[in-house]
């Protein structure tokens, strides 16, 4: 009886994402120099923190059986809104912010009414978006880059307090309210059942359109977080820089295994997801690999996840049944 | 019976809302009735529609292929390296082979694997450019012979090679669709997978032939953009599927598979090739267009499902 607790805890604490960023992080460590070294670990999170924000809201659009491809465009429309805004001295960086994040918290409000409202298919509304997003930042940037910004920004991601990177303070805080909101609020219960089976949430007398609107609210709200983190970082706005990064947040959220299908996942394992994908991108600069075979890596990466997600059930079966011409397992025989 | 009636309804509708914005233009905008003009939008109708073919062979079986860009690009730059180096049709035989492949690939997976279309293709357009950029580091290729280059500069008369080549695919694709029994597998495929499967169809045979078609062309197109640019570029195409599905969408082919007409791209091809075409005669700069393209599919999907929607 103990031994069979124990065995469930371990399997509880390790999953198949983590042995694949075990399994990852072991390969850079061997292979690429410099790899495994504090300084680098702290890069490592830098750099993966904007990808975690962008990520934990994809998480919650994606649980409720969504997706979200905007979320890169918006990235860029709203640090090129912000540095617009300082550049000409329109607004003080606090308030230029501000008038960015609402700006792409209102394209998810739209995102969100245009897909749960009117009735459009996710993938097409975002997209949708996507193209307008992109289309209204190099509007407004003529096709420019924009630097010059007061230094006030660059605390986002450079500063530290007690030694801890900022970026990972924000993203650590963000992370806890989020949990806490998913595990334990009546709302956050609502997100499983609205991805489980919506009819019956609907049913149960949970407001699904409302639900879901707000979730797609607040996933623009956050591609804007991670659009002023990724302006803090790049010290520039450029309106094509962002652009990928729906690729990665999905990447990073099946990678952790939250399921495309809705209801299964949280932003725990997104976390995992996250964290393969920054050191994998990591390690492959240290090696040298170039960006656009990244690209290549990242979309297999992508592909096998969801492979090895969908087909866990049929590896069991695969495994049980090696095991058991083995000799390893009792079960019957097939003669 | 019924239903017919409806449909052909919804196509009158549509014609007419082509023409009219076909006239309002040549109202509003000046110097867009000239001959010149009209023979610039004929050409820009075509290549638009020769972007969305594949897309729209995809969206008949309820799929998406948002890798038709990219594929393009991958396969253009490879056969860009042969044609360069004078083998013209080893060239093109290699561009339309990787294009197919690319597409066999996303097919066999989808069908096969139960991936999601859109993560496959997603997947794909990132795979398939990334290819292309390693390949060409960047640079383009270019200096192509004369043997080559007649497909995408050459005229007949008035009418540039690209657009024969358009509507030979299209009349080929709509003959294929309503005349073969793969047409009609295709549209009861699009229509209900499991109610097709019940009815001794293969479907994942079906798929993987729709996905590899939309491969195929999508290599044809990379090959007569490249003959008409005279230069083959990684970076071929990054907008074709928001393109190809507003052309798709506007020409009344549905993302809910097994409803709409290849000939209907043309209605799509006309509206959003006017709509370029007065973006660029009213000297709007050419970054509106995106943002132009992301709010036309959204109103366009939109009122399609509204009136779906009200008509049950």
């Amino acid at each position: 009886m103990k031994g069979k607790i124990m065995e469930k805890r371990i399997r509880f604490r390790v999953n198949g994402p983590m042995l694949i960023g075990l399994v990852v992080a072991l390969f850079f460590a061997f292979f690429a120099e410099n790899f495994f070294s504090a300084s680098n670990a702290v890069n490592i999170i830098r750099q993966g923190s904007v990808l975690a924000l962008v990520s934990f809201a994809q998480t919650f659009v994606i649980l409720i059986a969504g997706i979200d491809l905007s979320v890169g465009a918006l990235m860029g429309l709203t640090s090129c809104t912000a540095s617009m805004l300082m550049v000409n001295g329109m607004a003080s960086p606090v308030f230029a912010v501000l008038i960015a994040l609402m700006i792409a918290t209102l394209c998810g409000l739209i995102n969100g009414i245009v897909t749960n409202y009117v009735g459009l298919n996710p993938f097409v509304s975002t997209f949708g978006m996507w193209g307008m997003a992109l289309g209204a930042a190099l509007i407004i940037t003529e096709e420019r880059v924009i630097f010059g910004f007061p230094e006030t920004l660059r605390v986002l991601h450079d500063g530290e307090w007690f030694g801890i990177p900022i970026p990972l303070i924000i993203v650590l805080i963000i992370w806890g309210i989020l949990h806490f909101f998913l595990k334990r609020t009546a709302w956050g219960i609502a997100v499983y059942a609205i991805g489980g089976n919506e009819v019956s949430a609907g049913l149960s007398g949970i407001p699904v359109r409302l639900q879901k609107t707000l979730l797609y609210t607040f996933s623009g709200f956050m591609a804007g977080i991670a659009g002023i983190m990724f302006l803090a970082r790049t010290n520039a706005a450029q309106a094509i820089d962002t652009i990928g990064f729906e690729f990665d947040s999905i990447c990073a959220v099946v990678l952790g295994g939250t399921s495309l299908m809705g209801g299964r996942g949280g932003i725990s394992q997104t976390m995992i997801g996250v964290a393969i994908i920054a050191i994998a991108r990591n390690g492959m600069n240290m090696l040298g690999v170039n960006l656009y075979l990244q690209l290549v890596f990242v979309g297999v990466i992508l592909i096998l996840a969801y492979i090895a997600e969908s087909q866990k059930f049929q590896f069991k079966k695969v495994k049980n049944a090696i095991l058991i011409r083995v000799g390893l397992k009792a079960g019957h025989k097939q003669t | 019976m019924d239903t017919s009636k409806v449909r052909a309804s919804y196509q009158v509708y549509r014609i007419l809302a082509v023409v009219v914005i076909v006239v309002g233009a040549s109202f509003i905008v000046p110097r867009f009735a000239s001959y010149a003009n009209l023979l610039n939008l004929t050409r820009q109708v075509f290549l638009l529609t020769l972007i969305a073919y594949g897309i729209s062979l995809s969206m008949l079986v309820a799929g998406l292929d948002l890798s038709v860009g990219s594929v393009a690009a991958l396969s253009s730059c490879l056969a860009a390296t042969f044609i360069s180096e004078g083998n013209v049709l080893l060239g093109i035989a290699v561009g339309l082979a990787v294009g197919t492949l690319c597409g066999l690939f996303n097919g066999f997976l989808i069908a096969k694997l139960k991936l999601p279309d859109f993560i496959m293709t997603f997947s794909m357009m990132y795979i398939a450019r990334g290819l292309a950029l390693t390949y060409t580091q960047g640079e383009s290729i270019y200096g192509f012979p004369g043997s080559f280059t007649w497909i995408g500069k050459s005229f007949i008369g008035p009418i540039p090679m690209p657009a024969i080549f358009s509507v030979a695919i299209m009349l080929l694709l709509y003959l294929l669709m309503t005349r073969t029994t793969f047409g009609r597998t295709t549209y009861a495929v699009g229509v209900s997978k499991p109610a097709a499967e019940f009815s001794g169809l293969s479907v994942s045979k079906n798929l993987i032939q729709i996905y590899g078609l939309s491969g195929f062309l999508a290599g044809f197109a990379g090959l007569i953009f490249i003959a008409r640019f005279n230069s083959a570029d990684a970076n071929l195409g990054p907008m074709w599927p928001l393109d190809g599905i507003a052309v798709c969408v506007i020409g009344g082919v549905t993302f809910f598979g097994g409803e709409g007409n290849i000939l209907g791209l043309l209605l799509g091809g006309i509206v959003m090739a006017t709509i370029n075409n007065c973006v660029n005669l009213l000297a709007i700069p050419p970054r509106f267009q995106d943002f132009f393209v992301g709010f036309i599919i959204i109103v366009a999907v939109a009122v399609d499902h509204y009136t779906k929607t009200r008509k049950h």
